[in-house]
Protein backbone atom coordinates (compact mmCIF):
# COMPACT_ATOMS: atom_id res chain seq x y z
CA UNK A 1 0.00 0.00 0.00
CA UNK A 2 2.69 2.44 -0.91
CA UNK A 3 0.27 4.61 -2.81
CA UNK A 4 -1.51 5.53 0.43
CA UNK A 5 1.78 6.46 2.06
CA UNK A 6 2.81 8.58 -0.86
CA UNK A 7 -0.51 10.33 -1.22
CA UNK A 8 -0.61 10.96 2.52
CA UNK A 9 2.86 12.37 2.47
CA UNK A 10 1.93 14.58 -0.44
CA UNK A 11 -1.19 15.87 1.27
CA UNK A 12 0.61 16.62 4.52
CA UNK A 13 3.40 18.37 2.66
CA UNK A 14 0.91 20.42 0.69
CA UNK A 15 -0.95 21.56 3.80
CA UNK A 16 2.28 22.44 5.56
CA UNK A 17 3.52 24.33 2.54
CA UNK A 18 0.29 26.34 2.36
CA UNK A 19 0.58 27.17 6.06
CA UNK A 20 4.23 28.12 5.91
CA UNK A 21 4.21 29.93 2.60
CA UNK A 22 2.78 33.14 4.03
CA UNK A 23 5.48 33.52 6.63
CA UNK A 24 8.53 31.87 5.07
CA UNK A 25 8.47 31.23 1.34
CA UNK A 26 11.95 29.77 1.51
CA UNK A 27 10.91 27.01 3.86
CA UNK A 28 7.90 26.26 1.72
CA UNK A 29 10.20 25.71 -1.22
CA UNK A 30 12.57 23.51 0.78
CA UNK A 31 9.67 21.43 1.98
CA UNK A 32 8.41 20.97 -1.54
CA UNK A 33 11.84 20.04 -2.82
CA UNK A 34 12.43 17.48 -0.11
CA UNK A 35 9.03 15.94 -0.52
CA UNK A 36 9.64 15.56 -4.20
CA UNK A 37 13.07 14.06 -3.57
CA UNK A 38 11.68 11.60 -1.08
CA UNK A 39 8.95 10.37 -3.38
CA UNK A 40 11.38 10.11 -6.24
CA UNK A 41 13.84 8.01 -4.28
CA UNK A 42 11.02 5.94 -2.86
CA UNK A 43 9.81 5.07 -6.33
CA UNK A 44 13.20 4.54 -7.93
CA UNK A 45 13.33 1.21 -6.13
CA UNK A 46 10.01 0.21 -7.67
CA UNK A 47 11.18 0.97 -11.18
CA UNK A 48 13.80 -1.67 -10.59
CA UNK A 49 11.23 -4.44 -11.08
CA UNK A 50 10.07 -2.96 -14.37
CA UNK A 51 13.63 -2.84 -15.58
CA UNK A 52 14.07 -6.47 -14.58
CA UNK A 53 11.09 -7.37 -16.76
CA UNK A 54 12.65 -5.50 -19.64
CA UNK A 55 15.95 -7.30 -19.16
CA UNK A 56 14.18 -10.61 -19.06
CA UNK A 57 12.39 -9.82 -22.27
CA UNK A 58 15.60 -8.80 -23.93
CA UNK A 59 17.43 -11.91 -22.82
CA UNK A 60 14.71 -14.25 -23.91
CA UNK A 61 14.30 -12.79 -27.35
CA UNK A 62 17.99 -12.44 -27.97
CA UNK A 63 18.12 -8.78 -28.87
CA UNK A 64 21.64 -7.45 -28.59
CA UNK A 65 22.38 -6.18 -25.09
CA UNK A 66 23.55 -2.91 -26.58
CA UNK A 67 19.99 -2.03 -27.49
CA UNK A 68 18.78 -2.55 -23.97
CA UNK A 69 21.71 -0.61 -22.57
CA UNK A 70 20.96 2.34 -24.80
CA UNK A 71 17.29 2.29 -23.94
CA UNK A 72 17.94 2.12 -20.21
CA UNK A 73 20.36 4.97 -20.47
CA UNK A 74 17.73 7.02 -22.23
CA UNK A 75 15.20 6.30 -19.50
CA UNK A 76 17.68 7.22 -16.79
CA UNK A 77 18.67 10.48 -18.43
CA UNK A 78 15.03 11.40 -19.00
CA UNK A 79 14.09 10.75 -15.39
CA UNK A 80 16.97 12.58 -13.83
CA UNK A 81 16.69 15.58 -16.10
CA UNK A 82 12.95 15.76 -15.55
CA UNK A 83 13.28 15.56 -11.81
CA UNK A 84 15.94 18.22 -11.58
CA UNK A 85 14.06 20.50 -13.92
CA UNK A 86 10.90 20.24 -11.89
CA UNK A 87 12.59 21.09 -8.64
CA UNK A 88 14.19 24.11 -10.23
CA UNK A 89 10.87 25.08 -11.75
CA UNK A 90 9.25 24.88 -8.34
CA UNK A 91 11.74 27.42 -7.15
CA UNK A 92 10.56 29.72 -9.89
CA UNK A 93 13.60 29.48 -12.16
CA UNK A 94 11.93 28.50 -15.38
CA UNK A 95 14.87 29.40 -17.56
CA UNK A 96 17.28 27.14 -15.71
CA UNK A 97 14.73 24.35 -15.75
CA UNK A 98 14.42 24.56 -19.50
CA UNK A 99 18.22 24.44 -19.80
CA UNK A 100 18.29 21.26 -17.78
CA UNK A 101 15.69 19.73 -20.03
CA UNK A 102 17.67 20.82 -23.03
CA UNK A 103 20.75 19.13 -21.65
CA UNK A 104 18.74 15.94 -21.16
CA UNK A 105 17.55 16.05 -24.77
CA UNK A 106 21.04 16.57 -26.10
CA UNK A 107 22.38 13.67 -24.09
CA UNK A 108 19.61 11.43 -25.35
CA UNK A 109 20.46 12.37 -28.90
CA UNK A 110 24.11 11.63 -28.24
CA UNK A 111 23.06 8.06 -27.47
CA UNK A 112 21.69 7.82 -30.98
CA UNK A 113 24.86 8.87 -32.75
CA UNK A 114 26.42 5.38 -33.13
CA UNK A 115 23.12 3.95 -34.33
CA UNK A 116 22.64 6.72 -36.84
CA UNK A 117 26.16 6.29 -38.13
CA UNK A 118 25.62 2.58 -38.75
CA UNK A 119 22.39 3.24 -40.60
CA UNK A 120 23.89 6.01 -42.69
CA UNK A 121 26.83 3.82 -43.61
CA UNK A 122 24.45 1.12 -44.75
CA UNK A 123 22.38 3.46 -46.81
CA UNK A 124 25.48 4.82 -48.49
CA UNK A 125 26.64 1.27 -49.09
CA UNK A 126 23.31 0.47 -50.72
CA UNK A 127 23.76 3.19 -53.30
CA UNK A 128 25.55 2.03 -56.41
CA UNK A 129 29.15 3.11 -56.31
CA UNK A 130 30.53 5.50 -58.89
CA UNK A 131 27.25 7.06 -59.92
CA UNK B 1 14.74 -20.60 -43.74
CA UNK B 2 11.68 -20.74 -41.54
CA UNK B 3 13.85 -20.76 -38.43
CA UNK B 4 15.75 -17.72 -39.62
CA UNK B 5 12.50 -15.93 -40.41
CA UNK B 6 11.06 -16.71 -37.01
CA UNK B 7 14.24 -15.46 -35.36
CA UNK B 8 14.01 -12.23 -37.22
CA UNK B 9 10.34 -11.76 -36.40
CA UNK B 10 10.96 -12.52 -32.77
CA UNK B 11 13.66 -9.87 -32.66
CA UNK B 12 11.38 -7.28 -34.18
CA UNK B 13 8.52 -8.10 -31.84
CA UNK B 14 10.77 -7.98 -28.81
CA UNK B 15 12.19 -4.60 -29.75
CA UNK B 16 8.74 -3.17 -30.36
CA UNK B 17 7.52 -4.45 -27.02
CA UNK B 18 10.56 -2.94 -25.39
CA UNK B 19 9.78 0.34 -27.08
CA UNK B 20 6.22 0.38 -25.76
CA UNK B 21 7.43 -0.29 -22.24
CA UNK B 22 9.91 2.50 -22.51
CA UNK B 23 7.26 4.90 -23.77
CA UNK B 24 5.26 4.11 -20.69
CA UNK B 25 8.22 4.67 -18.47
CA UNK B 26 9.28 7.99 -19.87
CA UNK B 27 8.37 10.89 -17.62
CA UNK B 28 7.06 13.63 -19.86
CA UNK B 29 6.13 14.56 -23.37
CA UNK B 30 9.10 16.68 -24.28
CA UNK B 31 11.51 13.87 -23.53
CA UNK B 32 9.30 11.39 -25.28
CA UNK B 33 9.92 12.89 -28.68
CA UNK B 34 13.64 12.42 -28.45
CA UNK B 35 13.46 9.02 -26.89
CA UNK B 36 11.04 7.97 -29.58
CA UNK B 37 13.55 8.95 -32.22
CA UNK B 38 16.26 6.77 -30.72
CA UNK B 39 13.94 3.85 -30.19
CA UNK B 40 12.64 4.23 -33.72
CA UNK B 41 16.18 4.00 -34.98
CA UNK B 42 16.70 0.84 -32.97
CA UNK B 43 13.56 -0.71 -34.47
CA UNK B 44 14.72 0.31 -37.92
CA UNK B 45 18.06 -1.32 -37.26
CA UNK B 46 16.37 -4.52 -36.19
CA UNK B 47 14.14 -4.63 -39.23
CA UNK B 48 17.05 -3.93 -41.51
CA UNK B 49 19.31 -6.43 -39.84
CA UNK B 50 19.14 -9.05 -42.65
CA UNK B 51 20.14 -6.46 -45.23
CA UNK B 52 22.83 -5.10 -42.99
CA UNK B 53 24.21 -8.54 -42.35
CA UNK B 54 24.21 -9.21 -46.06
CA UNK B 55 26.01 -5.99 -46.87
CA UNK B 56 28.58 -5.49 -44.18
CA UNK B 57 28.91 -8.62 -42.15
CA UNK B 58 28.63 -8.29 -38.43
CA UNK B 59 27.13 -4.88 -37.87
CA UNK B 60 26.46 -5.55 -34.19
CA UNK B 61 30.17 -5.59 -33.50
CA UNK B 62 30.47 -2.37 -35.44
CA UNK B 63 27.71 -0.79 -33.39
CA UNK B 64 29.35 -1.94 -30.20
CA UNK B 65 32.65 -0.50 -31.35
CA UNK B 66 31.00 2.79 -32.18
CA UNK B 67 29.32 3.06 -28.81
CA UNK B 68 32.40 2.14 -26.83
CA UNK B 69 34.43 4.58 -28.91
CA UNK B 70 31.93 7.25 -28.11
CA UNK B 71 32.04 6.46 -24.42
CA UNK B 72 35.79 6.64 -24.39
CA UNK B 73 35.72 9.94 -26.18
CA UNK B 74 33.37 11.26 -23.54
CA UNK B 75 35.45 9.91 -20.70
CA UNK B 76 38.49 11.60 -22.14
CA UNK B 77 36.82 14.96 -22.02
CA UNK B 78 35.92 14.64 -18.38
CA UNK B 79 38.36 16.00 -15.86
CA UNK B 80 39.15 13.16 -13.58
CA UNK B 81 39.60 13.84 -9.92
CA UNK B 82 41.79 11.25 -8.25
CA UNK B 83 39.85 9.24 -5.74
CA UNK B 84 40.92 8.74 -2.16
CA UNK B 85 42.03 5.22 -3.00
CA UNK B 86 44.26 6.46 -5.78
CA UNK B 87 45.85 8.99 -3.49
CA UNK B 88 46.45 6.43 -0.80
CA UNK B 89 47.95 4.00 -3.28
CA UNK B 90 50.25 6.69 -4.56
CA UNK B 91 51.29 7.59 -1.03
CA UNK B 92 52.07 3.96 -0.33
CA UNK B 93 54.17 3.71 -3.44
CA UNK B 94 56.05 6.86 -2.57
CA UNK B 95 56.60 5.57 0.93
CA UNK B 96 58.01 2.33 -0.38
CA UNK B 97 60.30 4.17 -2.73
CA UNK B 98 61.51 6.41 0.05
CA UNK B 99 62.16 3.43 2.26
CA UNK B 100 64.13 1.64 -0.39
CA UNK B 101 66.11 4.79 -1.13
CA UNK B 102 66.87 5.20 2.54
CA UNK B 103 67.89 1.57 2.76
CA UNK B 104 70.21 1.94 -0.20
CA UNK B 105 71.78 4.99 1.38
CA UNK B 106 72.15 3.13 4.65
CA UNK B 107 73.80 0.22 2.89
CA UNK B 108 76.23 2.60 1.28
CA UNK B 109 77.18 4.32 4.52
CA UNK B 110 77.41 1.02 6.36
CA UNK B 111 79.72 -0.34 3.71
CA UNK B 112 81.91 2.73 3.86
CA UNK B 113 82.17 2.73 7.61
CA UNK B 114 82.80 -1.02 7.69
CA UNK B 115 85.65 -0.65 5.24
CA UNK B 116 87.12 2.11 7.37
CA UNK B 117 86.82 0.14 10.55
CA UNK B 118 88.29 -3.04 9.12
CA UNK B 119 91.19 -1.19 7.58
CA UNK B 120 91.89 0.69 10.77
CA UNK B 121 91.53 -2.11 13.26
CA UNK B 122 93.00 -5.04 11.38
CA UNK B 123 95.42 -3.33 9.08
CA UNK B 124 94.23 -5.39 6.14
CA UNK B 125 93.36 -3.68 2.92
CA UNK B 126 89.79 -4.21 1.86
CA UNK B 127 88.58 -4.01 -1.69
CA UNK B 128 84.85 -3.90 -1.07
CA UNK B 129 82.21 -4.61 1.51
CA UNK B 130 78.79 -5.59 0.28
CA UNK B 131 75.98 -5.24 2.78
CA UNK B 132 72.57 -6.75 2.12
CA UNK B 133 69.66 -5.43 4.12
CA UNK B 134 66.42 -7.20 4.74
CA UNK B 135 63.14 -5.82 5.97
CA UNK B 136 61.44 -6.96 9.08
CA UNK B 137 57.88 -6.30 10.09
CA UNK B 138 57.65 -4.43 13.37
CA UNK B 139 54.00 -3.87 13.99
CA UNK B 140 53.02 -1.48 11.25
CA UNK B 141 56.38 -0.26 10.15
CA UNK B 142 59.08 -2.14 8.33
CA UNK B 143 62.54 -1.90 9.77
CA UNK B 144 65.69 -2.99 8.02
CA UNK B 145 68.31 -5.27 9.49
CA UNK B 146 71.64 -6.44 8.21
CA UNK B 147 71.11 -9.77 6.57
CA UNK B 148 74.48 -10.53 5.06
CA UNK B 149 77.89 -8.95 4.79
CA UNK B 150 80.30 -9.92 2.05
CA UNK B 151 83.87 -8.71 2.47
CA UNK B 152 86.15 -8.89 -0.52
CA UNK B 153 89.85 -8.64 0.00
CA UNK B 154 92.15 -7.66 -2.83
CA UNK B 155 94.80 -9.96 -4.20
CA UNK B 156 97.59 -10.23 -1.73
CA UNK B 157 100.52 -9.34 -3.91
CA UNK B 158 103.03 -9.12 -1.15
CA UNK B 159 102.36 -12.70 -0.30
CA UNK B 160 102.94 -13.90 -3.82
CA UNK B 161 106.04 -11.86 -4.06
CA UNK B 162 107.50 -12.91 -0.77
CA UNK B 163 106.39 -16.49 -0.90
CA UNK B 164 109.30 -17.36 -3.13
CA UNK B 165 111.84 -15.96 -0.72
CA UNK B 166 110.55 -16.90 2.65
CA UNK B 167 107.99 -19.50 3.36
CA UNK B 168 108.15 -19.31 7.06
CA UNK B 169 105.32 -16.86 7.42
CA UNK B 170 102.23 -18.41 8.80
CA UNK B 171 100.03 -16.21 6.72
CA UNK B 172 101.12 -17.54 3.40
CA UNK B 173 100.86 -21.11 4.42
CA UNK B 174 97.38 -20.58 5.59
CA UNK B 175 96.50 -18.71 2.43
CA UNK B 176 97.67 -21.56 0.31
CA UNK B 177 96.35 -24.36 2.44
CA UNK B 178 92.89 -25.18 1.22
CA UNK B 179 89.67 -26.58 2.65
CA UNK B 180 90.04 -25.24 6.14
CA UNK B 181 87.98 -22.22 5.39
CA UNK B 182 85.18 -24.16 3.89
CA UNK B 183 84.87 -26.26 7.00
CA UNK B 184 84.89 -23.21 9.18
CA UNK B 185 82.29 -21.61 7.04
CA UNK B 186 79.96 -24.53 7.30
CA UNK B 187 80.44 -24.75 11.03
CA UNK B 188 79.68 -21.14 11.54
CA UNK B 189 76.76 -20.88 9.27
CA UNK B 190 74.77 -23.80 10.39
CA UNK B 191 71.59 -21.86 10.02
CA UNK B 192 72.58 -20.89 6.53
CA UNK B 193 72.02 -24.05 4.62
CA UNK B 194 74.28 -25.88 2.28
CA UNK B 195 73.40 -23.50 -0.48
CA UNK B 196 75.84 -20.98 0.81
CA UNK B 197 78.54 -23.58 1.19
CA UNK B 198 77.85 -24.89 -2.26
CA UNK B 199 77.80 -21.40 -3.65
CA UNK B 200 81.05 -20.60 -1.94
CA UNK B 201 82.55 -23.79 -3.27
CA UNK B 202 81.41 -22.89 -6.75
CA UNK B 203 82.47 -19.32 -6.58
CA UNK B 204 86.06 -19.93 -5.90
CA UNK B 205 87.07 -21.69 -9.05
CA UNK B 206 84.70 -19.71 -11.26
CA UNK B 207 85.08 -16.15 -10.17
CA UNK B 208 88.67 -16.21 -9.22
CA UNK B 209 88.34 -15.92 -5.49
CA UNK B 210 90.90 -17.55 -3.34
CA UNK B 211 90.69 -18.84 0.20
CA UNK B 212 91.18 -16.33 2.90
CA UNK B 213 93.54 -16.72 5.72
CA UNK B 214 91.32 -17.99 8.56
CA UNK B 215 92.88 -15.69 11.11
CA UNK B 216 92.24 -12.69 8.87
CA UNK B 217 88.65 -13.57 8.31
CA UNK B 218 88.27 -14.24 12.00
CA UNK B 219 89.62 -10.81 12.75
CA UNK B 220 87.32 -9.13 10.28
CA UNK B 221 84.35 -11.02 11.64
CA UNK B 222 85.18 -9.93 15.15
CA UNK B 223 85.48 -6.31 14.15
CA UNK B 224 82.19 -6.30 12.32
CA UNK B 225 80.36 -8.25 14.99
CA UNK B 226 81.57 -5.90 17.67
CA UNK B 227 80.98 -2.70 15.80
CA UNK B 228 77.61 -3.40 14.24
CA UNK B 229 76.24 -6.38 16.08
CA UNK B 230 76.13 -8.48 12.97
CA UNK B 231 75.76 -12.19 13.45
CA UNK B 232 79.22 -13.60 12.60
CA UNK B 233 77.64 -16.44 10.67
CA UNK B 234 76.26 -13.95 8.23
CA UNK B 235 79.63 -12.47 7.39
CA UNK B 236 81.42 -13.88 4.40
CA UNK B 237 85.00 -13.06 3.66
CA UNK B 238 86.63 -13.80 0.34
CA UNK B 239 89.76 -12.82 -1.45
CA UNK B 240 90.58 -12.27 -5.05
CA UNK B 241 92.77 -14.99 -6.44
CA UNK B 242 96.23 -13.96 -7.57
CA UNK B 243 95.76 -15.39 -11.01
CA UNK B 244 92.24 -14.10 -11.23
CA UNK B 245 90.77 -11.98 -13.92
CA UNK B 246 92.01 -8.83 -12.25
Amino acid sequence: MEIIQIVGLGLIATILIIVVREQKPLFAFLLAAFTGLFIFIFLIGKIDSVIKVLEDLANRSGIPSIYLKTILKIIGIAYIAEFGAQIVRDAGQDSIASRIEFAGKVLILVMAVPIISVIVETVIGLLPAGS
Amino acid sequence: MIAWLSDWLRDIIAVIMLATFVELLLPNKSMQRYARLVIGLLILLTIMSPILRLLQGDFNAKLKDGISNWDQLEAKHEVKMPTLNDIQKKAEDLNKQQNSDAAALMEQTLEDSMVDAVVKQTGLSVEAVDVTLKWEQHGKTMTPYVNAVLVTLPTDKTVSASSEESSDKVKEVAAISVDVDVDVNIDRSQDEDKQAAAGAGKEKPDDGFAKVNPSDSEEIRDVLAEGWGVNPSKIQVRQRAESGVH
